[in-house]
């Protein structure tokens, strides 16, 4: 452990973070800007909210459509990885046992490979996803491909993301990056770029996100090639280097993807959220500005704002004054405090697993003075920040749900159950969860007890 | 017989390989006529939620130990009765019956009760017989305590002193055209303190309970949750080991089941220092008897279902007896919190109907409004001069105005809710069909649940009973409402 | 007996809780289904589907209920145009009262145009259900009469009718037994004009006469009308029974016996026997030896002792709730030595019954299943059928299976004091 506190020149600690993290938080001082600490390993033992790379490339690569998904590796690695932002996909295992970790999996993958050639012979690609174990004792993977895509005629496309790369799944998103950039992007070269051909980089299409996207951008004439990797598949991503522009969505996941695709193929690529209504309209603008589509965009801006004007007035007026905390995994801790504000609730701290400095000096700069942002903030942090702070309402991921609730502050998930949540319509679904949360009048039953004794009616 | 490995050659015909053509009775839809629809509009009742009055008595007379109810009336009294207990409990429900056929029509039952009851106490020795009325029996006249003291005549006569003054004869009187089953087993409740608590010299530090027409599931929570307090309580009428009894052969003849209320219990009831009558339609009058009687103070209602009702009721309990509540029970109430908690967003806003009697319908209705569901109609069978003012009261702390019915039938219920989008329907199982017409979850609670094994067996009231009675609601709501594609998990 | 009627709407002239106990209780099933939203059929047939009642108060005990039920009846009309017509049952509170059903019959009749038939069948008149059988079919069978002669272009025209007409009297299609007889009888060349009154409509009862022959099933509940219409309109009756291999094969040879087609029947019990016959063998192996208690209603005793010998059990009592002295005449003369019998037993006497014989099987009806079960017997409920249909030669498979399940199930085995 180390003994002394890190030296907080240049900005002031965060109250609730852990000390021998303290360079990870920073409170907001428009005379100081400073981003927290980032990407880099974490502090062993603190109950961290990060996952691996393996976790990163699943996340990422999941929904990748004409291909089979195999994992090397034990059983249970697959068992995880069928579940990727509450959806279930189909994997395949190579179920790597004792004999293979001493001997070698090499034979047992080639084996796995040419099984799924034989039976599933439509099937367009195999990702072979290499986790720890295989990753320790060096199997040959490249080879095991190489030899069954000349057996099979499917190609075969190693992802090489032991769960130890890395700080974090970003790591993985990473490396499903560039897996898609070296076998899949670009493979057909006859495709030519319409007019308004775009890709969407960074959105998988969370309960239905996509689809609202999709739609607001179809009916300004614009179409999605390829959306990475919400309806990502072998063949779009084949014709996915001939669009306009690349919009980006989760800088964290597109952004570098966005910019190899520039220098590769010359495509521009502007980064928007589609979350909240000042957003989305800023979003159809700036995409509608590049495709020179502004009237359509603005026609689109124009009808959808007034669909929704009324019911957001109302959520603003319940909502207006809450106090939250969001603790979200990577670029989302920007745009999503912005929907926050929007609705008129003061965010308190946000705090992300896997952010990069861009997302938080994003963050940075949507923050009020005094407020916290936090790197790679742990369980503990999450509890002191709910009592020092005691929040009305806390946005995260599902591990922090049921401890917060525990501390009676209700919580609203993310990635979301419920429904859509970008776009127009989808930033009411986002106000009806929060307030849905807040008045549940089980936390005012909560409450009476904490005032008085339990048992005692109120 | 062994377990045997080999396929069975041919299964018979099962019922879904019959192929039943649906043929619809006329060529078009027919609209019902909207006039006709509120039951305040019509005389007819289609598909009622309440049933007859000597139900409630016979629920009640089995609740006493060695107790066997006996219906002064025709044998379908007696019958339905008891199917509709097999098929709610699954157990055996022994009653006998005066068996009523013309001659006693013209003649009066005198004969039947006297030779009824001497041969059902030859044969059976109970220690508790509930005289129970019908219509039949009220409309000829039957002067039922005066056949009462002819009947105590002739046991003492045939088995002398001690053995013919034995066992305890109840009278309940149930004519069924003034009321449902809910007032037969009110009347019942007050018919046995009348009867058998006479004493008030010899105070027991007791707390009465009346649990109303609960099942076991309730009755053993009720006695968990006393149980963790340390207080002593008589439960009148305690059917918990009667209608959930173990299988475990070979049994004495005639069988009994263990359970039940003890006659001597009863009799000690006059010396409680309160009455607790859950329900305030089944069992106030019970309680309501004591207090002006032995001026025991009772407290009636509401049923403790939901955290703000069972918080009232420990805090009752507690403060009569001085018994503090204790941790045990605080965690309970916490852990039903932490459920509401993590399921809010499965339950906040979903539009409810609620449907049963009284009691149990104004209990759910305050803890669905707990769990944020916005009740859109709720329902009780039997009208009751509170009901209406109960569930207002309850909707109007959470700002919502469902449609209340009080005393009307499913027909109602059902005609309305399809003008009116519900995402559950909470009762009991006469409601299947609605809830198969509309498409929306049934989930059952109440007192005719026949349709799913084991409800009986766990409770609705208490945290606990919260808590499955949430988890019921939450499950039947997932199965229901879930996007295919996605995986279900909380 | 008139519940599986398909397309009535029946009304309980009584308190509330008479009706509340016939809802949708017994199997009687049926295929007619009403609206539920345009273009869309109920989920349950119309005969179950509503639950129709006076709901008598008080105050119309005081002062007669004719006025109510007659207001009643009208608005359920109203409610159910889709009804053909009106069935009323009196019960021992609108009968003790002494209201006059039949005139407010008459009413509904002239001011609706509707079929009605109504029932004067109050719990406490006769020893038992079995009076209300007799009840309702001696009334039905005059107000069939009357109809017939009213409205006489009600019966079956001359040119509908065909020389192998029959009717099944005292077929109540439990759990569709009907879906497995009527094959039968068509393979047999005769044609099912209707029922009585398993999933019978209203003018199939005003049809019951223009049949060329009845036959009769549940002989208890409904001999009485077929003798009646053997009476008045000269139409002979058959008794046979659907249930076991052998009564089965009885029931179609006499039937074809009447019109002269015996090849076909000896054809199809020849096919039928044949196709079941793996399935006979497997499981009369298994229940070979088990003795057997039966307790139902009526005649069933009678008709079960000969299933049971034919899976190889032995019968060692029976009881019937509602049979009369022919009953048991039948049962005696097919009772094998020893085996015990009681008539309407108690509670009590069940008990004894089953401690002194000890049955390794108790049939019996919904009441005594659960008291034979805390006794550490299997106990089938043969009166309302487990997973019918139980009729006919695959039904006769389904009653093996149930029983062969209750009987084998492992429980039995782990029950205290069963354990050797």
């Amino acid at each position: 452990m180390l003994k002394k506190e890190y030296a907080l020149d240049g900005f002031k600690r965060v109250p609730f973070i852990d000390p021998v993290r303290a360079v990870h938080g920073v409170l907001i001082d428009a005379a100081a800007p400073a981003v927290p600490a980032c990407d880099q390993r974490t502090v062993p033992g603190v109950m961290s909210q990060r996952a691996c790379a393996y976790y990163g490339a699943r996340w990422f690569l999941a929904p990748l459509k004409q291909a089979i998904h195999l994992v090397h590796g034990p059983v249970s690695c697959a068992y995880y990885g069928e579940t990727v932002r509450k959806k279930k996909y189909t994997v395949f295992s190579t179920d790597l046992s004792e004999k293979e970790v001493i001997f070698g999996g090499e034979a047992k993958l080639l084996q796995n490979l040419l099984e799924i050639g034989e039976r599933f012979p439509d099937t367009k690609a195999i990702l072979i996803y290499v986790t720890c174990a295989p990753g320790f004792t060096g199997d040959n993977v490249e080879r095991a491909c190489r030899n069954a895509e000349q057996a099979t005629g499917i190609r075969c496309v190693p992802v090489n993301c032991p769960g130890f790369l890395g700080y974090h799944q970003a790591t993985g998103h990473e490396i499903g990056a560039q897996v898609l950039l070296d076998h899949f992007i670009g493979r057909d070269d006859k495709a030519e770029a319409g007019s308004y051909d775009i890709n969407i980089l960074g959105e998988y299409d969370v309960m239905g996100d996509y689809k609202v996207i999709k739609a607001l951008l179809g009916r300004m004439g614009i179409n999605v090639v390829s959306a990475l990797t919400a309806d990502a598949t072998v063949d779009n991503l084949a014709r996915a280097h001939r669009v306009r522009l690349n919009v980006i969505h989760c800088r964290r996941t597109g952004g570098p993807m966005a910019e190899k695709m520039r220098q590769k193929y010359g495509i521009p690529h502007v980064k928007v959220s589609f979350f909240g209504v000042a957003q989305t309209s800023t979003a159809l603008r700036q995409i509608g500005a590049r495709l020179n589509l502004q009237e359509a965009a603005e026609r689109v801006i124009a009808e959808e704002e007034a669909m929704v004007a009324a019911d957001l007035e109302r959520y603003r007026w319940e909502l207006s004054g809450k106090r939250v905390g969001l603790f979200f995994g990577g670029s989302r801790i920007g745009s999503m405090q912005n929907c926050y504000r929007e609705l008129g609730i003061e965010v308190l701290a946000a705090g992300s697993q896997f952010g990069g400095k861009d997302d938080y000096r994003d963050a940075w700069s949507t923050m009020k003075p005094g407020a916290a942002l936090v790197d790679d903030t742990n369980e503990e942090e999450v509890l002191r920040f709910i009592r020092q702070y005691r929040p009305d309402v806390i946005a995260g991921g599902m591990r922090e749900k049921w401890i917060a609730h525990k501390f009676g502050i209700p919580f609203t998930v993310f990635p979301q159950e419920s429904g859509p949540y970008a776009g127009y319509f989808g930033f009411r679904n986002l106000a009806r969860d929060i307030l849905v949360a807040l008045k549940a009048p089980v936390w005012q039953i909560v409450r009476g007890e904490s005032e008085t004794d339990a048992g005692s009616t109120s | 017989m062994s377990s045997n490995c080999q396929p069975i050659p041919i299964e018979g015909i099962a019922y879904n390989q019959l192929k039943i053509e649906k043929k619809p009775i006329v060529p078009e839809y027919v609209p019902r006529d909207p006039v006709l629809v509120p039951k305040a509009n019509r005389t007819v009742v289609v598909n009622p939620s309440r049933t007859c009055m000597p139900f409630g008595a016979m629920f009640a007379g089995l609740g006493m130990h060695r107790g066997l109810p006996f219906v002064q009336g025709a044998q379908g009294c007696t019958t339905y009765v008891r199917y509709t207990f097999c098929r709610i409990f699954q157990e055996p429900a022994s009653i006998a019956n005066a068996s009523f056929h013309e001659d006693a029509a013209v003649f009066g039952g005198r004969k039947n009760f006297i030779e009824g009851m001497r041969n059902l106490i030859v044969r059976y020795h109970p220690d508790v017989v509930t005289v129970v009325t019908t219509c039949s029996s009220e409309i000829i006249g039957d002067d039922m305590v005066s056949f009462i003291k002819a009947a105590r005549k002739r046991l003492i006569k045939e088995l002398g002193e001690e053995e013919g003054n034995r066992p305890k004869l109840v009278l309940v009187n149930t004519p069924s055209f003034a009321g449902s089953h809910i007032v037969g087993y009110d009347r019942a409740s007050r018919a046995f303190l009348e009867t058998l608590a006479q004493d008030h010299s010899k105070p027991n530090n007791r707390i009465n309970i009346l649990p109303g027409m609960v099942m076991p599931g309730d009755l053993r929570e009720l006695k968990h949750m006393l149980r963790e307090m340390g207080v002593d309580a008589y439960i009148l009428f305690d059917i918990s080991d009667v209608f959930d009894t173990p299988l475990m052969p070979p049994q004495t003849l005639p069988y009994y089941p263990e359970g039940g209320t003890r006659v001597a219990e009863v009799e000690d009831m006059g010396n409680s220092i309160a009455t607790f009558a859950l329900c305030q339609n089944e069992g106030g009058l019970g309680a309501r008897y004591l207090e002006q009687k032995f001026e025991i103070p009772a407290f009636i209602g509401p049923m403790p279902m939901g955290v703000k009702n069972t918080d009232l009721f420990l805090k009752r309990v507690s403060e009569v007896t001085g018994r503090e509540i204790p941790k045990s029970l605080k965690d309970e109430r916490g852990r039903l919190l932490d459920f509401m908690a993590d399921t809010l967003h499965h339950t906040m806003m979903k539009r409810v109907a609620i449907f049963g009697d009284p009691d149990i319908a104004t209990g759910i209705t305050r803890f669905a409004c707990e769990l944020g569901m916005e009740p859109v109609a709720v329902m009780s069978g039997t009208k009751t001069k509170t009901f209406t003012a109960d569930i207002e009261g309850i909707v109007g702390e959470f700002g919502f105005k469902p449609l209340i019915l009080n005393g009307s039938d499913l027909f109602e219920l059902e005609e309305s809710l399809k003008t009116m989008p519900v995402d559950v329907i909470i009762g009991n199982s006469k409601g299947a069909d609605i809830a198969k017409e509309l498409q929306v979850p049934l989930v059952r609670a109440g007192l005719f649940v026949y349709d799913r094994v084991g409800y009986h067996k766990r409770p609705v009231i208490g945290y606990r009973g919260g808590e499955r009675l949430l988890a019921d609601l939450v499950n039947a709501i997932m199965d229901f409402s879930y996007p295919e594609e996605r995986t279900q998990q909380l | 007996m008139g519940g599986p009627i398909t397309d009535a709407i029946q009304i309980v002239h009584a308190p509330v809780g008479c009706a509340y106990y016939t809802w949708a209780t017994r199997r009687h099933l049926s295929d007619q289904y009403a609206w539920s939203l345009p273009g869309k059929l109920d989920n349950v047939a119309f005969n179950r589907r509503y639950c129709v009642v006076t709901d008598m108060e008080e105050k119309d005990v005081v002062f007669g209920g004719s006025k109510k039920l007659l207001k009643s009846a009208l608005e359920s009309i109203k409610l159910f145009p889709e009804a053909t017509g009106v069935i009323m049952y009196t019960t021992c509170t609108s009968g003790l009262i002494g209201d006059d059903i039949g005139s407010v019959a008459k009413q509904i009749e002239q001011e609706t145009g509707k079929l009605v038939f109504f029932a004067e069948a109050p719990g406490c008149s006769g020893v038992s259900q079995s009076k209300g059988h007799h009840v309702a079919n001696r009334q039905f069978f005059g107000q069939i009469n009357e109809i017939r002669r009213k409205q006489p272009e009600r019966v079956t025209p001359e040119e509908e009718r065909t020389p192998y007409d029959i009717i099944l009297v005292g077929e109540y299609n439990m759990d569709w037994d009907l879906k497995v007889i009527l094959p039968l009888m068509e393979k047999i060349g005769v044609r099912v004009l209707s029922t009585f009154t398993g999933n019978a409509r209203m003018m199939d009862l005003v049809r019951l006469p223009d049949t060329k022959l009845n036959v009769v099933h549940c002989q208890r509940s409904a001999t009485y009308i077929a003798d009646m219409i053997k009476e008045g309109y000269d139409i002979p009756y058959v008794k046979a029974s659907f249930f076991g291999i052998q009564q089965t094969n009885k029931a179609l040879r006499t039937i074809t016996r009447h019109f002269g087609l015996d090849e076909l029947a000896e054809k199809v019990i020849a096919e039928e026997t044949a196709r079941i016959q793996p399935a006979l063998d497997w499981y009369r192996e298994r229940l070979k030896g088990k003795t057997v208690a039966i307790y139902v209603g009526g005649p069933r005793v009678w008709h079960w002792i000969k299933l049971m010998e034919e899976l190889g059990m032995k019968v060692v009592a029976g009881a019937c709730t509602f049979a009369h002295e022919d009953d048991y005449e039948k049962i005696n003369s097919r009772a094998p030595d020893g085996m015990l019998i009681i008539d309407n037993p108690n509670e009590f006497e069940v008990e004894e019954l089953l401690e002194t014989c000890k049955p390794d099987i108790f049939l019996c009806g919904l009441k005594e299943k659960f008291l034979g079960r805390k006794m550490g017997i299997p106990t089938l409920n043969s009166h309302s059928y487990e997973k019918g249909p139980y009729a006919g030669y695959v039904g006769f498979i389904n009653f093996a299976r149930d029983i062969y399940q209750a009987l084998g199930a492992p429980v039995w085995s782990l029950v205290n004091g069963k354990e050797e």
